[in-house]
């Protein structure tokens, strides 16, 4: 007996009436059927479209009465090659409180790049920081922007039957209808923990309008794909290491990134200060050593601190 | 789910009966057919009888703010008679969609 349970012939009928609906719309409303596509939309997305503005704003009221994240990535990033004596010869306290600062004004700026010196600064400031390599462009690759807004995302498909009720947290963000761009996140059609993680903390990145995409879209989406980045809030003191999971936000959205539900709420993305204000670099972890996660960039000032008040 | 800018306008209890005529483990996806199904015709009746001229208006209208009651209030005020028309194309499409299934 086949494992596959066939389909109601009302539900076919069904599902060909709807393809009829959405048939037609497009053929006689050429327009609006235009307008959708420029956006990447259909009807089905901009109706969720707006449901993830709504979700945006329900996160960020969320993350004021939210509780403290969960401090322990912090530590497994401090315990990185026993970054802890590294970080207290590497960075002070005072030049940790100068850095947080410089970024908080940095991402005030019009989207887009620092100018090379600043962007050099604090490639290398981050790095002492949060004990691994981070950088605005890695192997001669760079994205539009590495200063930016970051939208709040949905939660994605990890698998064609996937759903919401399967995402242990924030269901509030819903889930995209389609899967992202970069395809299912399972592996050889397994769920791995690996392909959990990679769905809890993924960024959105415009790919799509990066000048050499359409010439080298072979080459660039498997670079691309699960690349690891590190968004820094540093209106809070908060940061993420993700990966690239989904394509967009679309331009017109104004917006350069966007973060899954556990990203825009754990790193306080769209916190009063932060308004969705990022720094968004590459992370160079050839070896696969960084785990995916939220940093308390706070906890790493508090131990800064005591490390000082000890020595 | 259900509270889109046209909701006031639906019937919904027609909506279940229509959902109630497929196998349950079935019926979340027929209800997201059957809704998705009058989402498209709400948006053609709307851009048949609106004004040119307003069409990116609504269009950017109903991306911005999908689930917002303001919209038709909105095109109460371009479309004559809008609730009116609006029911009729989703009392329709209720009734094709039982004929089909019955």
């Amino acid at each position: 007996m086949s494992k596959f349970k066939k389909t109601s012939p009302k539900l076919n009928k069904l599902r060909l009436f709807y393809a009829d609906a959405k048939n037609r719309f497009h053929k006689t409303h050429l327009n609006a059927s235009q307008w959708l596509g420029d956006r990447g939309l259909d009807v089905e997305s901009l109706k969720m479209a707006g449901k993830s503005a709504i979700t945006a704003t329900t996160l960020a009221g969320a993350v004021l009465t939210s509780q403290p994240v969960d401090a322990r990535m912090a530590e497994k990033i401090l315990g990185l090659n026993n970054k802890e004596e590294h970080l207290v010869a590497e960075v002070t306290l005072e030049e940790h409180e100068e850095i947080m600062n410089k970024m908080a004004q940095m991402v005030k700026m019009p989207p887009g790049h620092l100018n090379r010196e600043d962007e050099l600064y604090l490639e290398q400031q981050i790095s002492d920081m949060v004990g691994f390599e981070v950088t605005a462009e890695l192997d001669g690759h760079r994205l539009n922007h590495s200063i930016g807004i970051m939208g709040g995302e949905q939660h994605l498909k990890r698998f064609p039957t996937d759903s919401l009720a399967q995402h242990d947290e924030y269901q509030q963000a819903g889930i995209a209808p389609n899967r992202g761009a970069f395809g299912w996140f399972t592996e050889n059609g397994e769920l791995t923990q690996q392909a959990i993680q990679r769905e809890k903390y993924y960024f959105a990145v415009q790919t799509l309008y990066l000048p050499e995409w359409n010439q080298n879209h072979d080459e660039l989406k498997p670079w691309y794909k699960y690349r690891k980045m590190i968004a820094i809030n540093p209106a809070d003191g908060m940061a993420a290491v993700g990966v690239v999971g989904d394509a967009g936000p679309a331009q017109w959205a104004g917006k350069q990134f966007g973060g899954s539900p556990e990203i825009i709420k754990d790193a306080k993305i769209w916190s009063k200060e932060a308004r969705g204000r990022v720094i968004l670099f590459f992370v160079d972890d050839p070896e696969d050593k960084v785990p995916l996660g939220i940093v308390d960039l706070n906890q790493i000032k508090e131990q800064l601190a005591q490390a000082e008040a000890a020595s | 789910m259900r509270n889109f800018y046209y909701a006031p306008l639906v019937r919904w209890e027609r909506v279940e009966e229509i959902i109630m005529l497929v196998p349950e483990d079935e019926r979340e996806e027929a209800e997201r057919l059957v809704i998705s199904s009058i989402d498209h015709v709400v948006i053609e009746t709307v851009l048949i009888h609106l004004d040119k001229q307003h069409h990116k208006e609504f269009m950017q209208k109903i991306h911005d703010a999908y689930h917002d009651p303001s919209v038709l209030d909105w095109l109460k005020d371009k479309i004559s008679d809008v609730e009116e028309k609006l029911k009729n194309a989703i009392s329709q499409t209720k009734t094709s969609i039982i004929q089909l299934l019955s």
